[in-house]
């Protein structure tokens, strides 16, 4: 195993500089807690570790104007523990509460997670359904993309060699909205097998509209607009929730590998589908693991 | 590219030359000698590592070295306080919450960290916490149970 080169650059454009000096050779460091593991495996052999650590603006969390602002080093427990967090994003906050270990929720960081975009990790499903944008940082600028836009395949985002995320920017959920984040997994330790993240917004006639992100159930999480679709302006019904279920399965595309089938994560996205939204339906401290 | 790091390992200044990549488990074992954390999986799936740093609990196998720079490390040769052992410890003691023991130092840690970050915690927390490192032979119930008497107390 070669030993890399170390950066820990204080300002976010040295951190540019050092990823555009080594190409495709370095690898950005946010809390480390999936990099460390594919370097001690041999998975990576990056030239160069560039340390997120010490750049300041990569911090913060503030929720004002209707955006919350979750910097890309915000570790899991920052958001998990933060009381606005919790009041105003419950899918957020349950998502980052079922990341696996405590010392992982300590030390891993939104950024980190989402531009791994590993399969069954649970802050992405939540940052769909909560329709974030994604602040990336490169060589010429900032720019800014949906975060639909930014899970682009298996352990893939849009991110360039020399590009970081900066901050999320998550838009307030409307009034009268509730949202819940369900996670199954076999042991705490464990990544989803399937994880479901759902915003639902009442109306007159029972439910509005309802945002359903899946993860674990195909190579990129997803919306499931087709099951999303359904549940336009409709009564509350066991038999709405179970349609949307089997849409919801149908739009999945699994993988099967060591942890799970293709056929038992489907099966299992139309089970936890009405369950999510039932979690969601019974109100922001519906179940979250 | 070894680079000198200043900190705090259980309460004594030391300052070190370290492969600045490489995991803090290396530097907490081979540099200072304290063996209580331990060489588990080393990809962050076991716990048996687990180290403080500034109270939190971390994996030392996935914490970069260079990173201990001016923070508070604490091990669990660290954990007692003037001869007294931590009431963890002590109940770890009381409640035979060990059996072969390799998982045990990572255990407590975890149940400090845990402890400052919720003092008042629910049964069902505790359990979820402890969830977090690998205990391949007690079961966890005795463990739970020490947790439990510490944090009702």
């Amino acid at each position: 195993m070669r030993t890399p080169d170390y950066h820990d650059p204080e300002r976010l454009e040295e951190a540019v500089a050092l990823l555009g000096r080594y190409g495709d050779e370095a690898k950005a460091v946010a809390g480390g807690q999936s990099l460390m593991v594919m370097l001690r495996q041999g998975l990576v052999e990056p030239a160069a570790l560039i340390d997120l650590g010490r750049i300041a603006a990569l911090r913060g969390l503030a929720l004002d104007d209707g955006v919350a602002r979750i910097g890309a080093m915000t570790t899991i427990r920052a958001i998990d523990m933060d009381p606005a967090i919790r009041s105003e994003l419950p899918t957020l906050a349950q998502a980052a509460a079922a990341v696996g270990p405590m010392q992982i929720r300590n030390m891993g960081t939104l950024g980190g997670n989402a531009s791994h975009n590993a399969l069954g990790a649970d802050p992405p499903p939540a940052l769909l359904a909560l329709d974030a944008r994604v602040v990336i940082a490169g060589p010429d600028g900032t720019r800014d993309v949906a975060i639909e836009d930014f899970f682009t395949g298996y352990f893939e985002t849009c991110l360039r060699p020399d590009e970081l995320v900066t901050e999320f920017r998550i838009p307030r959920p409307p009034r009268a909205s509730s949202g819940t984040y369900l996670k199954f997994a076999s042991r705490a330790v464990d990544m989803a097998i399937v994880g479901i993240a759902v915003l639902l917004e009442r109306g007159a006639a029972g439910l509005r509209r309802a945002r359903i992100a899946i993860g674990g159930a195909g190579a990129v999480p997803f919306r499931a607009k087709r099951a999303e679709e359904i549940l336009r302006n409709v009564a509350w019904s066991d038999q709405a929730l179970g349609e949307a279920g089997e849409l919801a399965a149908a739009e999945a595309s699994p993988m099967s590998d060591l942890h799970a089938s293709a056929e038992y994560r489907r099966w299992l996205v139309r089970v936890l589908v009405p369950r999510a939204l039932r979690a969601a339906e019974a109100g922001p401290e519906g179940s979250g693991s | 590219m070894r680079r000198a790091v200043s900190f705090t390992v259980n309460g004594r200044a030391v300052e070190l030359e370290v492969e600045p990549a490489r995991p803090l488990l290396d530097v907490v074992r081979d540099q200072l000698g304290l063996l209580g954390a331990r060489r588990g999986c080393e990809t962050a799936y076991c716990g048996a590592c687990t180290v403080l740093v500034d109270g939190l609990a971390v994996r030392s196998c996935t914490f970069l070295a260079a990173r201990a720079a001016g923070r508070e490390i604490t091990t669990i040769e660290g954990l007692e306080r003037d001869g007294a052992l931590d009431p963890l410890q002590a109940a770890f003691i009381e409640h035979g919450a060990l059996e072969c023991g390799y998982c045990v130092p990572g255990m407590i840690l975890l149940a400090r960290s845990f402890l400052t970050d919720h003092p008042t915690p629910s049964p069902a927390e505790i359990r979820r916490a402890l969830g977090s490192n690998l205990c391949r032979c007690t079961g966890y119930l005795k463990m739970i149970k020490a947790v439990e008497a510490v944090a009702l107390r």
